[in-house]
């Protein structure tokens, strides 16, 4: 029941937030700045190191099990490719955006509604949500997207590294063989994943932030559930949206 | 000009904090408001500026009801009240400087004064608030969680202190702040009263600091208001809570400063 009342919340905040693309004041450059280079510019090291080594995994599991069963290994730039394209290269930057940005944005929402801070802005005639969801909001889609690219970007060249080096695949030949099986859709696809979770990370964390209730305790506890929440929102959402490509497009 | 409960109830699911509560404060005077812990006394203070709202009843600020108004109206009821809150609830990001002036750069206050203040006034304003919560100058440019909570709170007192209110609603303004302090503000709480005829609602747990410089005294418990007296008159109830309250005092404090209001206090 909580959780049906927590996620119309989260539905009403997406909304509010929304309807501030029209208000002149939200666009407020320095903090929107801030909020990029702190959602987005900082986690590109995780990302990209955890995106390589996902490639290079992914690559040799797909090639054994190539090589074992049908004793041909052609196959693998297409394989991989589609892959990364729909699912790993996507959802792994997502999930790290979760629990790394995420997390901190209920936590420092959360600790300024419990110390009164969200408070004391509508005292001082600020709009929580332009104030604080806003910029993050925007941050979020611009690094969801960004992001994405590169993570796609980094786990294709290690996933073609595999198959060069471990499976004497020239590299253009290895290019020319993904190219056979990702489409224009996949680059939409894949944009449109990077931009629906971008966008979703912070409005979930605000509102569990803005729900918190208590001291420290309640902080952790909201941070705990809005990862939670925003992991499974995110899995589903993943799944409704390779589904509408796969069949609609 | 003045703030009114009209038989305000509020509960938090099944928690009743607040039944029926009615009372008044006039322009200029200062209501304490005494109770023990958890018993309604910050969600009494958010009801005047509208962050919480009454189940029923109304509160009416300047003879408007605050749970009625819409945005702007209601922008324009804050814009009269500054509060302290129990927490110091600076803003994190900002320095102490963009703390205190941040009140002074709204479209609000810009709109309220006529014109936009220069960086020279609100350098000047700044100081001058700084200096009547016995901060030095030097903390201007660090960021909060450089300050101790002491400091912390008097910097938060400045910030509320800045545009200058009508209104002053205090959560605990001296809880947590050596003694020298708290009287320095508890005299400026009194000189912001009858210098400006600001009016001021002070929660406390401070029985002796009521019977200093309050004109009223309200003690709530159990979401009622269990005695509404002057200052002269409260020593002479019969309520056991407040007898218990004034026990604790009267143990502190030597009985000649109870008799004679001595403001301008001396310092320990
Ligand atoms: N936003 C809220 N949601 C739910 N319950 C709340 C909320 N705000 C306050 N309460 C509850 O209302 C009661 C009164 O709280 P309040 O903060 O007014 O107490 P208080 O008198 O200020 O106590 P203290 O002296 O400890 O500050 C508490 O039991 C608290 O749990
Ligand atoms: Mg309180």
């Amino acid at each position: 029941m909580t959780e049906v009342r927590m996620w119309l919340s989260i539905v009403r905040l997406f909304f509010q937030t929304i309807f501030n693309f029209f208000q002149p004041s939200a666009w407020r450059r320095a903090e929107i700045i801030h909020a990029i280079v702190q959602s987005g510019i900082k986690s590109i090291p995780i990302v990209c190191l955890s995106t390589a080594f996902a490639g290079v995994v992914v690559t040799q599991q797909i090639a054994w099990h190539m090589d074992l069963s049908l004793h041909d290994v052609s196959m693998i730039p297409g394989f991989t490719g589609q892959f990364i394209f729909r699912e790993l290269g996507i959802a792994i930057p997502a999930l790290l955006l979760v629990s790394k940005v995420g997390a901190s944005i209920t936590a420092e929402v959360g600790t300024m509604k419990v110390t009164e801070q969200i408070d004391a802005l509508k005292l001082l005639r600020i709009d929580p949500i332009e104030y604080l969801v806003f910029p993050r909001f925007i941050a979020g889609i611009v690094s969801g997207a960004c992001l994405t690219l590169l993570a796609v970007a980094v786990t294709l060249s290690c996933s073609a590294l595999v198959g060069i080096l471990g499976y004497n695949f020239g590299a253009l030949e290895f290019l020319n063989g993904m190219k056979h099986f990702i489409g224009v859709a996949d680059v939409v696809c894949a944009l449109v994943k990077g931009v629906t979770f971008g966008s979703l990370i912070p409005i979930v964390s605000c509102a569990y932030g803005f729900h918190c209730k208590g001291g420290a305790q309640g902080v952790g506890t909201a941070t705990t559930q809005a990862v939670v929440s925003a992991t499974v929102a995110i899995i589903i959402l993943d799944f409704l949206i390779t589904y509408f490509f796969t069949w609609f497009l | 000009m003045s703030i009114r409960f009209e038989q305000v109830s509020k509960s938090f699911g099944t928690k009743h904090v607040l039944k029926q509560v009615s009372f008044k404060v006039e322009r200029g005077e200062i209501l304490f408001i005494l109770g023990r812990s958890g018993m309604g006394k910050s969600v009494t203070l958010k009801h005047i500026i509208g962050l919480l709202k009454p189940d029923s009843g109304g509160v009416f600020i300047d003879g408007q009801n605050v749970s009625q108004l819409d945005d702007i109206q209601l922008a324009k009821v804050r814009q009269k009240c500054g509060m302290v809150f129990q927490h110091p609830a600076l803003l994190d990001s900002l320095t102490v400087f963009e703390n205190i002036a941040f009140g002074l750069r709204t479209a609000q206050y810009i709109q309220l004064i006529g014109h936009p203040l220069s960086e020279d006034d609100i350098r000047r304003r700044v100081c001058e608030k700084l200096a009547d919560v016995n901060l030095k100058t030097e903390i201007l440019d660090c960021l909060p969680s450089d300050l101790s909570y002491g400091m912390q709170k008097r910097v938060s007192l400045a910030r509320t202190l800045a545009p200058e209110p009508e209104y002053l609603l205090f959560d605990e303004p001296t809880t947590g702040l050596d003694p020298i302090t708290t009287n320095a503000i508890n005299d400026l709480i009194h000189d912001l009263s009858r210098k400006l005829q600001v009016t001021s609602l002070v929660v406390s747990h401070d029985m002796a600091c009521a019977l200093k410089i309050a004109d009223r005294v309200l003690v709530l418990d159990q979401g009622k208001i269990l005695a509404h007296a002057d200052r002269s008159t409260l020593k002479l109830s019969e309520e056991p809570l407040i007898q218990d309250f004034l026990a604790e005092t009267l143990a502190l404090i030597p009985p000649a400063e109870l008799d004679v209001a001595s403001i301008g206090a001396t310092a320990p």
